[in-house]
């Protein structure tokens, strides 16, 4: 029998995902979006997120099975094609959070770091992880997210000193046009969505709840993290690559005063379990799509792959940011997220009625 | 063929025989005949195992007394066992193998003439260590009294604890060929079932030749796949035990060695120790504080201060950093080789004085304390602020004593990634500890529990204590903590 995590470990995984992509906000990326209108990008992104989840979340409490093994029994060869883009997407959605965080080590914090090893380290390390099992993650998580959850606040209570209410701006002073298109764009970038299509089966839980839950209390961690950034940052923090980091730096208690190291530490715990998690699901898409257990060396693979687009997706910023919010990526995160589980379903739908059709 | 087992012949002199031969030449096997009223019978023991003055008192004695009678129609084996002998264990024996085995375990053994069985006396009493105070779990408030190598002492340590009808001790014998004694402990009314027979089934399955202490017995309760935690954990202390017993856990122990095996065992379990409820509870809580922030201290530190030195100086205050960077300016090795070299010696030093004779640990420590600390400092080969790290990270060490090997070895994990990747090493390090802790599941109760997953009704006396008033009638049992 395959291990099974809890509501709240489920949660605390997929949490600390989409966190880290708060943490890697990268600015020049979202330009156009006043301080105030992030109220409105929530807004958005919860919406568009809503209608990236109800094709798995109506297949999870239907079928109570992955996209992947649904695909399978619809036909064979679809559910090896529908695991094998599974597969893909985790690779991808592993390879960019991690290249944010070599980014962000490469230039901001010590242009002379090597990279490299320190990638390598992080994936054969998520691999390990992965390794260890769904349950081993699941309740890392939950030890993480509650460090995470205790350094947030002492963060954001720290900074509060230097809040300036002057720095935010009329609401939808540009129009809603730019939140529109940066919560579309938050949204499709939201690989989270592709665990509930692939790893629902391995949660004990509710998938209706937990995704309300998920996308209610990162929606308001964000705008709480966003107020407090741009509160404290203004103008100056616009011009940063990596907002939260800049808030780190100039928080300060008494002579503490190096939050920024307490930030990277929990930033690369964060990125240690979404790389895991990542190639935990595209093990898991593997043995759904195509009915047998993943090999052992099936990690060591998968590593190879993210590193590989690692290598070619983080080799500067401006190229990242392109490719990270291109149409095509955006293209074939819909596909995974709504398409392929709509084929699936329906397909297999046909399939049923095809045999009922047979028997009677 | 080897299992099979030959009865014990009517003539005592045979009986004679097939003990010899079954027993050999040794030195120390007594064969002594004896006239119970016109019945002849033959005495087999050890020399040295059976307690000498019960056995002239409470068997010979009265065996050769002249009120002994035998009434007509019964035996001298049934007079035996109906009348004789109250003050121990008195069984019946039919096999030669169970009989020499009963004499190899310090019981006197009676043949009569024309019995065809044997009556085997329990009356053991070899030379054995006495109970005193635990070397390895001392305590400032609670008992002195820690287990022995006698696995009847320490059932009796435990017994006097437990003084409940519900304690179950069963005896179980383990090794094929020094059939060692292993008491299987548990509370009837709080141990899982389930858990009770998985564990015995593990026990009953070892097929080791011999079991000379519990580290033999420990790694087949454990599970299969790597990991740098264990799920079972070790007690030298009889009231330790008996509280983790009404907790619903098993007991193991193991003739020959003064620990017992506690199956399963939490993480949380290495931060409490017996003087946390003796003392305080906002004492207790804060001592369980500082015992996590040592265990932390003593795996990570030396890494994370290699790590600091070499990528990250900027996080330290001005002041510390120029005088850390002035001292390891002037010796020769750089920051991670210096750490790992004085750590090793660490290690060699604290083994040497694990192993040593008691009369040189005095030079030893002279060795240890002014040569390699002092002299090395002085002569610039080591500086001063990592032979601090060391002393504080081997105190640290100390106070969780129990996780030891764990820490060590893990120690030098985070120097090597410190060393290598600074300040994202050790967190990914660190990770990779919670991860590791998390993995295992002892018995399906996680090992992190009840921190991860979180369980609201043991939180009573987790890191935090609360009194005995607010902590119930009863301990929480480990398998609500199951998941």
């Amino acid at each position: 029998m395959k291990e099974k995590i809890n509501a709240v470990q489920f949660f605390a995984i997929i949490f600390l995902c989409r966190i880290t992509e708060f943490f890697t906000y990268i600015a020049p990326r979202e330009t156009g979006v006043l301080p105030s209108d992030r109220l409105f990008v929530v807004v958005f992104f919860s919406l568009f997120c809503i209608i990236s989840l109800l094709p798995a979340l109506v297949i999870a409490k239907k079928e109570k099975k992955s996209v992947p093994t649904l695909a399978k029994s619809a036909s064979p060869v679809f559910g090896k094609i529908c695991a094998i883009i599974y597969i893909m997407a985790f690779i991808w959605a592993a390879a960019e959070s991690v290249s944010r965080f070599e980014l962000f080590i490469s230039t901001v914090m010590f242009p002379d770091t090597d990279i490299n090893l320190i990638t390598a380290l992080l994936l054969f390390a998520a691999a390990f992880a992965a390794a260890k099992g769904v349950e081993a993650i699941g309740r890392s998580s939950v030890t993480v997210t509650a460090v995470l959850a205790a350094s947030f606040v002492i963060i954001i209570l720290t900074s509060l000193s230097e809040f300036d209410a002057v720095n935010f701006s009329p609401l939808l002073y540009n129009g809603i046009g730019t939140p529109f298109s940066d919560g579309f764009s938050s949204a499709s970038r939201t690989w989270e969505i592709l665990f509930f299509a692939v790893m629902l089966p391995s949660v004990r839980a509710n998938p209706t709840k937990t995704a309300a839950a998920w996308l209610t209390v990162f929606s308001l961690a964000a705008l709480t993290g966003f107020f407090v950034i741009d509160g404290v940052t203004g103008m100056y923090g616009e011009r940063q690559m990596f907002k939260l980091y800049t808030l780190t730096v100039l928080a300060k208690l008494g002579i503490l005063e190096r939050f920024d190291d307490v930030m990277i530490g929990i930033w690369v715990l964060c990125e240690l379990i979404k790389a895991s998690f990542c190639l935990l699901a595209a093990s898991r898409a593997f043995e759904d799509g195509f009915g047998k257990r993943a090999p052992k060396y099936f990690y060591l693979v998968l590593v190879g792959a993210v590193f590989a687009v690692f290598t070619v997706a983080a080799r500067s910023v401006s190229k990242f940011a392109e490719t990270a919010s291109s149409p095509a990526i955006q293209t074939a995160f819909y596909l995974c997220a709504i398409l392929l589980p709509v084929i699936a379903a329906v397909s297999s739908n046909a399939k049923k009625k095809k045999e009922v059709k047979n028997l009677a | 063929m080897e299992n099979e087992k030959t009865p014990i012949p009517l003539s005592t002199d045979e009986c004679e025989k097939a003990v010899g031969d079954k027993l050999g030449q040794s030195f120390d096997l007594l064969i002594r005949r004896c006239k119970i009223q016109s019945t002849n019978g033959v005495f087999f023991l050890i020399d040295g195992m059976c307690d000498e003055i019960k056995l002239i008192q409470s068997v010979i004695g009265p065996l050769t007394d002249k009120h002994f009678l035998v009434e007509p129609g019964s035996t001298v084996n049934e007079k035996i066992k109906s009348v004789f002998y109250k003050g121990g264990g008195i069984t019946e024996k039919h096999t030669i193998e169970e009989l020499t085995a009963d004499v190899l375990s310090g019981c006197a053994v009676l043949v009569t003439e024309g019995s065809g069985c044997a009556l085997s006396f329990g009356i053991q009493g070899y030379a054995k260590k006495s109970i005193s105070e635990p070397q390895t779990e001392q305590n400032e408030r609670g008992s002195r009294e820690g287990f022995t190598d006698n696995f009847k002492d320490n059932a009796s340590l435990l017994r006097r604890r437990l003084r409940t009808p519900d304690l179950v001790i069963e005896k179980l014998t383990v090794g094929t060929l020094s059939e060692t004694p292993v008491l299987f402990c548990y509370l009837k009314s709080k141990a899982d079932k389930h858990l009770v027979d998985k564990v015995k089934k593990r026990i009953n399955s070892i097929k080791l030749e011999a079991i000379l202490g519990a580290g033999y017995i420990r790694p087949f309760l454990d599970k299969k796949h790597f990991s740098m935690f264990s799920d079972t954990g070790l007690t030298e202390r009889p009231d330790t035990l008996a509280s983790m017993l009404c907790e619903g856990r098993i007991g193991i122990i193991t003739d020959g060695t003064p620990f017992a095996i506690v199956v399963p065992y939490l993480m949380a379990d290495y931060f409490h120790v017996p003087d946390d409820y003796l003392t305080p509870v906002y004492y207790a809580t804060f001592m369980r504080c500082l015992r996590i922030f040592c265990f932390i201290v003593a795996a990570v530190l030396p890494g994370l201060f290699v790590a600091l030195c070499l990528f990250h100086p900027e996080v330290m205050p001005s002041d510390i950093m120029y005088e850390i960077s002035a001292a390891e300016n002037k010796t020769p090795f750089p920051v991670a080789v210096e750490a790992i070299i004085i750590h090793l010696i660490y290690e060699i030093v604290r083994e040497a004085g694990l192993r040593m004779p008691v009369a040189i640990g005095h030079a030893v420590s002279i060795v240890g304390a002014l040569v390699i600390g002092d002299a090395a400092v002085t002569a610039g080969l080591i500086a001063a602020p990592m032979l601090i790290v060391v002393a504080l990270t081997a105190i640290s060490s100390s106070v969780v004593s129990r996780l030891h090997e764990t820490v060590a070895v893990m120690r030098f994990g985070f120097i090597i990634i410190g060393g290598l990747t600074g300040l994202y090493g050790i967190m990914i390090g660190m990770g990779l500890m919670i991860l590791d802790m998390s993995s295992v599941a002892p018995y399906g109760i996680p090992f992190t529990a009840p921190f991860s997953p979180y369980i609201r009704s043991a939180q009573k006396d987790n890191v935090l204590r609360r009194s005995w008033r607010k902590m119930g009638s009863s301990a929480i049992n480990i398998d609500e903590m199951r998941v």
